[in-house]
């Protein structure tokens, strides 16, 4: 089939065998690819109850059937899961050049299962594969990793995914690291920290079938042409995520533990303040959008600390649970965590957990070291980033995740652990953005901002509609509808940043898809919306398996029961009954658990989950 | 009445400056507070309020939309912003 490679690669640690397996047919046109077949070939191989740091487990890496070619944006792979973190299942995403060199190396998608007994690293090349030792790479930062790797192998255009020390130690929310970008949440790092998986190497020359070139160049045209015409796009190009000032504005940016919206002094980091520290622009493979930076500071506390970002959700990871407008500290923080191999959302958001808990003294300067953990004083975080890494002294209980390490603490910790199903928040209070919200309460990972991004409140974007972003009213809606058009284009697997500013239609997406595969299917916009339904409907049944339900979609009670004391949003709750019951009927979901009907599953083709 | 204005973009580029407080009226609407920012900041500036796509004017961090539109009224110590599109994630 044109698009794919048509082959999967099957790796098991423990018994250092290989074996490769073709896409079914049924898979590719049931699913199309990307999040579609990671979700549909992670339910298939794991059994319920599965211990996620167990041999059994499996980590499954996906690249899309766009990815290697020239249409834009789609440089991104996808890492499929059972989280040590959540319980649930999870995928995790990042851009790069990962995606397009495994397709180059003939391969769709990767399952690794079992435990190595020694340290390895997993190395592919053009239809050929092999473990090799990587006993001396243990403990080694991720771009040290990256280097070495490199150097073993005499190919400096070698694509690396690998873990820091982090992941190696089994911070529950560890990432995996492919040239400074990051399959970040959840820990992905972890799992394969704990397979002794220290990296995935990837190099290859292979030709990418395409059913119809002449028809692809055109939509590979017509994707470029709502690039060039889109106003947004300059803006967006330069700048990338680096603006706080937009969740400032609204009141909504979490300041000391999701207490306040607005972090006092936040002009010094609006985007025209890195646009200063800029030295150079980074891309991703095939992506004219070029939003990524190489940031640098040249005088300060932090002159010489550098990083690719920060992303605007480690700008606030640094700041706004710290309660300081500090732009060194945010570089030189988002670069640690690169090295060290931790997500910065989890990692800020601990942090911003254990000021709140030496606030309120539950825990005091024997628990922290003699680290002074007051709001405004950000000297400890550096230090509190290499103890969650390394597993020292508060560090070891932090690196459990907010909802593990209150449980531990007790004392009530737990209404200070700003999480839904053990993910942590990001830099979004819901308070502030009904669907954006609801989006976080709802998310089959827990609360992730990219299951369901709602532009059109955070921005004012008006597709499908314009909208009042404190109503409670078609939230349900809308909320489905932003969840499922990301599950439609993550089957590609497209940045998620191109359809939140409009840039590419499913029309088009859909032209690029049907020309690539030859599938006429894929052509038609109301196909591709049901295959996103069904995505997010089967990782619900995946964590419906799991015994999650309507139980595990809820805020901390900050959330829902403390108005915003002041600033743009101020007065305002999360109105979450309403909204869930809106936002299941709205699925076709049972109201009274939060899972979806039988005749819902029917309706999508995922009769087999009934009853599982 | 005193109403407090903040710049972003390229708003702030012509305006040369990132906030500002304008006297108005008692019972001026947005329309006016706009207008009267045209003739602050020029031809230039009056021409990109217009021109901008998905321009997000909020009042007290309601989009004016929801508060009348351009008719949506002004009181004392409203702090109005002018925000082009931006992106985060």
């Amino acid at each position: 089939m044109a698009g794919y490679q048509n082959r999967i690669l099957r790796v098991d640690l423990t018994k250092r065998t290989f074996s490769e397996e073709s896409l079914s047919k049924e898979l590719i046109h049931s699913f199309v690819g990307g999040r579609g077949f990671g979700v549909k070939l992670l339910y298939a191989e794991l059994k319920p109850g599965t211990d996620p740091l167990g041999e059994e487990s499996e980590l499954i890496f996906v690249s899309g059937p766009l990815a290697g070619t020239n249409a834009q944006s789609f440089g991104r792979y996808k890492v499929f899961f059972k989280s040590p973190l959540t319980g649930s299942y999870f995928k995790s995403s990042s851009g790069g050049h990962l995606a397009s060199e495994m397709k180059f190396a003939g391969f769709d998608a990767i399952i690794v299962k079992g435990i190595a007994d020694t340290p390895v690293f997993l190395w592919i090349h053009d239809g050929q594969y092999e473990l090799r030792d990587a006993t001396y790479l243990r403990g080694l930062d991720c771009d040290d990793t990256h280097t070495l790797i490199r150097e073993e192998l005499s190919d400096p255009n070698i694509r690396v995914a690998c873990i820091g020390p982090a992941g190696e130690r089994g911070v529950k929310y560890a990432g995996i690291f492919s040239d400074r970008r990051t399959c970040g949440r959840g820990g992905g790092g972890t799992v394969m920290g704990s397979k002794n998986l220290k990296a995935i190497a990837i190099r290859g020359h292979q030709r990418l079938e395409l059913a119809d070139r002449e028809a692809f160049a055109a939509a590979v045209r017509e994707q470029i042409k709502g690039y060039q015409t889109n106003r947004e796009f300059a803006t967006f190009s330069e700048s990338g995520t680096q603006n706080s000032e937009f969740t400032n504005v609204l009141g909504m940016f979490p300041t000391k533990n999701f207490r306040e919206g607005v972090l006092p002094n936040w002009e010094q980091l609006e985007r025209t303040e890195y646009n200063k520290l800029r030295v150079r622009k980074t891309r991703c493979y095939s992506c004219m959008i070029h939003c990524g930076s190489i940031t640098k500071m040249g005088t300060g506390n932090y002159a010489g600390a550098w990083s690719e970002g920060p992303e605007y959700e480690t700008i606030w990871a640094f700041t706004g649970p710290v309660a300081l407008a500090d732009i060194g500290l945010t570089i030189a923080a988002d670069k640690l965590c690169d090295d060290l191999g931790l997500d910065t959302i989890s990692t800020g958001s601990a942090i911003g957990f254990a000021y709140e808990l030496y606030e309120r003294g539950l825990i005091t300067k024997k628990d922290t070291g003699g680290l002074e953990l007051t709001h405004g004083n950000n000297e400890p975080v550096m230090q509190l980033i290499r103890q969650i890494a390394y597993r020292q002294g508060l560090g070891d209980i932090l690196a459990e995740g907010t909802r593990e390490a209150a449980r531990r603490i007790g004392h009530g910790a737990d209404q200070y652990a700003i999480q839904v199903k053990g993910l942590e928040l990001p830099a979004y209070d819901p308070r502030g953005a009904k669907s954006h919200g609801l989006n976080l309460m709802t998310s089959n990972i827990g609360a992730d901002h990219n299951t369901g991004y709602a532009p059109q409140e955070i921005f004012g974007a008006p597709f499908p509609r314009e909208v009042d972003r404190f109503a409670v009213e078609g939230k349900g809606e809308l909320t489905k509808w932003n969840q499922d058009l990301t599950a439609l284009f993550e089957t590609g697997i497209l940045c998620s940043f191109v359809p939140s500013m409009g840039m590419l239609s499913e029309e088009v997406y859909g032209k690029l898809l049907s020309a690539a595969t030859g599938i006429a299917d894929f052509s038609d916009p109301a196909y591709l919306w049901q295959v996103g339904e069904k995505i997010f409907n089967l990782e619900r049944m995946f964590n419906v398996r799991e015994g999650f339900g309507i139980k595990d979609d809820v805020f901390p009670k900050r959330l829902t029961e403390e108005p915003m004391p002041a600033g743009p949003s101020a007065g305002q709750v999360f109105e979450a009954e309403p909204l869930l019951t809106d936002y299941y009927q709205a699925r076709g979901w049972d109201a009274k658990t939060g899972i979806p009907t039988k005749a819902k599953l029917n309706e999508l083709g995922l009769g087999f989950t009934i009853g599982k | 009445m005193n109403v407090e204005i903040l710049f972003f973009g390229q708003l702030r580029e012509l305006a040369a400056v990132r906030q500002t407080t304008f006297v108005m009226s008692d019972g001026a609407r947005l329309v006016d507070l706009i207008k009267h920012l045209g003739e602050e900041y020029g031809d230039a500036f009056r021409r990109e309020v217009s021109n901008i796509r998905h321009l997000q004017i909020l009042i007290n961090g309601q989009r004016h939309t929801f508060l009348g539109g351009m008719e949506a009224p002004l009181k004392d110590g409203d702090t109005v912003v002018l925000l082009p599109p931006i992106f985060g994630g």
